[in-house]
């Protein structure tokens, strides 16, 4: 599955100069608060089942689809349809749309971004999209995102029961009581990895401070695991799986747990 | 691609602007959700909305917020159903425990100490010194049988590098157990120990760092040279069961390297001899 998202994270961050593994992971924290007000505003999880990460997968799956897959914008009458450039190239060869279930090409195609245009011989308007910076192409996963969320929720209709593990939005419900006391940190600090604390500590350059982002996304994963362990098998299996190991072994782990969604997401598909 | 698209600049400053606001639940929904598409689109927003996150944490654990923004905070980090908020706050909470303050202190990587930088570099030093030496002595070795004794000597340095070269004073460091013998790693200089036997285990502890591998090296009176292979360190110390240890002349010259890394150098050197 990583694999398969190798392409839409490249494209996303075209000028990266950072392995896979680490766009990815800067790819989830940039979009995290959004795919959180995202889920709470149209498909609130005691609801979809959904949780940001999920849904940013999801959204980067969408994106995968589009960039690789025969796709065809939509341009209709009396509405003016998207349609977005995805390789350069497609400066030369134009971009074909579907009008009415004929595929036309536009060509040449407007110079200027976020430009409203017409369909050349039906007068149908459509507003183009160069995605030539990396802002656009994140604001074209955005879009997906709240797609897939509002997709979601209708989906769902009105008969499906809460689930009952998952709090619900807007009530404040702690299902492990308050957290905090000695042997609270106790369990965290014996499913996580010392060097992690120090890390999450650090100060410094721009390297010191992303080994301190990705030691505290471990940090916070372990806490969610210990939560979730309460109620959710899949994080009894990782809350086991860490109070064997060891050190640097949790922080894999830990990593594992961060990118669970994407194998969720390949398992669905098969 | 329906979003509004909006003047960058002012954009940006609008999100940090309402950064706070944001965090304490305070702005209505279509805020919420311009700001987090910047932080999404634009590049280092999403470390300006940390660090404010952060700070705003800080606060509230100090007691330095003002008095209508606790109800706020706790609605937002505490009395939450969004569990990645009650992880920030619950992480930053046991940061700031003392139970993690001693987590952190056990697995802080020891620094070299002053006195081992000079015996590195002198080993340095001594080799180059000692090539340099080789390379005269063989122009001279046909036409002086006398050279011939003192390159003799010099080869057996070359086997043997640092000891012999202004080693600084040596020092209790070393205490034999059932389990092997025990070698300081808090040492400055050269660690000595007095041994009945040539000892079956060596063990180095508190290693500097229990992320890296390390390996000992072992010059014997007799000439031998064993090196061990790479040791992950467990409870941060490191054992080496010395194959047919008995066979290898007392003292010992033993050397624990960095095997981590591709230079390889000497992190610590003991000498062992026999009572």
């Amino acid at each position: 599955m990583g694999i398969e998202l190798i392409p839409v994270v490249y494209w996303v961050s075209q000028d990266s100069e950072v392995g896979y593994t680490e766009t990815l992971l800067e790819l989830v924290r940039t979009l995290r608060p959004f795919a959180t007000s995202i889920l709470r505003r149209y498909a609130p999880p005691e609801r979809s089942g959904l949780c940001p990460e999920a849904l940013i997968y999801g959204g980067l799956m969408e994106l995968r689809h589009k960039i690789l897959d025969q796709y065809l914008p939509v341009v209709e009458p009396n509405r003016v349809r998207s349609v977005t450039c995805v390789w350069p190239w497609w400066d030369n060869t134009g971009i074909k749309v579907l009008a009415s279930g004929y595929v036309e090409t536009l060509r040449p195609l407007p110079a200027a971004s976020g430009t409203t245009s017409s369909l050349e011989g039906r007068g149908w308007t459509y507003k183009f999209y160069r995605n030539d910076d990396i802002e656009e192409r994140r604001r074209w996963v955005c879009h997906l995102i709240k797609e897939q969320a509002r997709a979601d929720e209708r989906s769902l209709g009105d008969e499906v029961p809460l689930d009952e593990n998952v709090a619900q939005a807007g009530g404040p419900i702690m299902k492990r009581g308050e957290f905090g006391s000695k042997s609270d940190v106790s369990d965290l600090v014996s499913i996580t990895d010392p060097a992690d604390w120090r890390d999450a500590r650090a100060k410094g350059d721009s390297k010191t401070r992303k080994r301190c982002q990705r030691a505290t996304e471990r940090l916070r994963s372990a806490y969610k695991i210990l939560e979730l362990s309460l109620t959710q098998s899949f994080a009894k299996a990782y809350l086991h799986r860490l109070v064997e190991a060891e050190g640097r072994e949790r922080q894999s782990i830990l990593n594992e747990f961060f990118k669970r969604y994407m194998k969720n997401t390949a398992d669905d598909e098969k | 691609m329906n979003e509004p698209v909006r003047n960058d600049a002012v954009e940006r400053q609008w999100a940090k602007e309402h950064f706070r606001s944001y965090l304490l639940g305070q702005l209505n929904e279509d805020d919420t959700e311009r700001l987090t598409m910047a932080v999404a689109i634009y590049s280092g927003l999403v470390d300006d909305l940390e660090d404010v996150e952060s700070e705003l944490i800080d606060a509230y654990l100090d007691r330095r917020l003002v008095a209508d923004e606790y109800e706020s905070f706790e609605r937002q980090y505490v009395h939450t159903d969004v569990l990645d908020n009650r992880a920030k706050f619950q992480v930053q909470r046991a940061l700031r425990s003392k139970e993690v303050e001693r987590t952190i202190r056990a697995a802080a990587p020891v620094p070299m100490s002053s006195l081992r930088r000079p015996l590195a570099l002198s080993l340095l030093a001594a080799s180059a010194a000692l090539i340099l030496a080789g390379v005269l002595g063989g122009l001279y070795y046909t036409k002086s049988r006398a050279l011939d004794q003192a390159l003799a000597e010099l080869k057996v340095k070359q086997v043997r590098p640092g000891p012999e070269i202004e080693t600084p004073p040596e020092q209790p460091a070393g205490s034999s157990t059932p389990e092997g013998l025990i070698l300081s790693a808090k040492i400055s200089g050269v660690g000595s120990a007095v041994v009945t036997a040539p000892p079956e285990h060596l063990i180095w502890t508190p290693v500097p760092d229990y992320r890296d591998l390390y390996r000992f090296r072992i010059y014997s009176a007799g000439g031998q040279e064993i090196t061990s292979p790479l040791l992950n360190p467990q409870n941060n110390t490191i054992t080496y069961a010395v194959q047919n240890s008995s066979s290898l002349t007392l003292p010992w010259d033993v050397f624990v390297l960095n095997g981590a890394t591709v230079a390889e150098h000497a992190l610590a050197h003991y000498v062992i001899r026999r009572r």
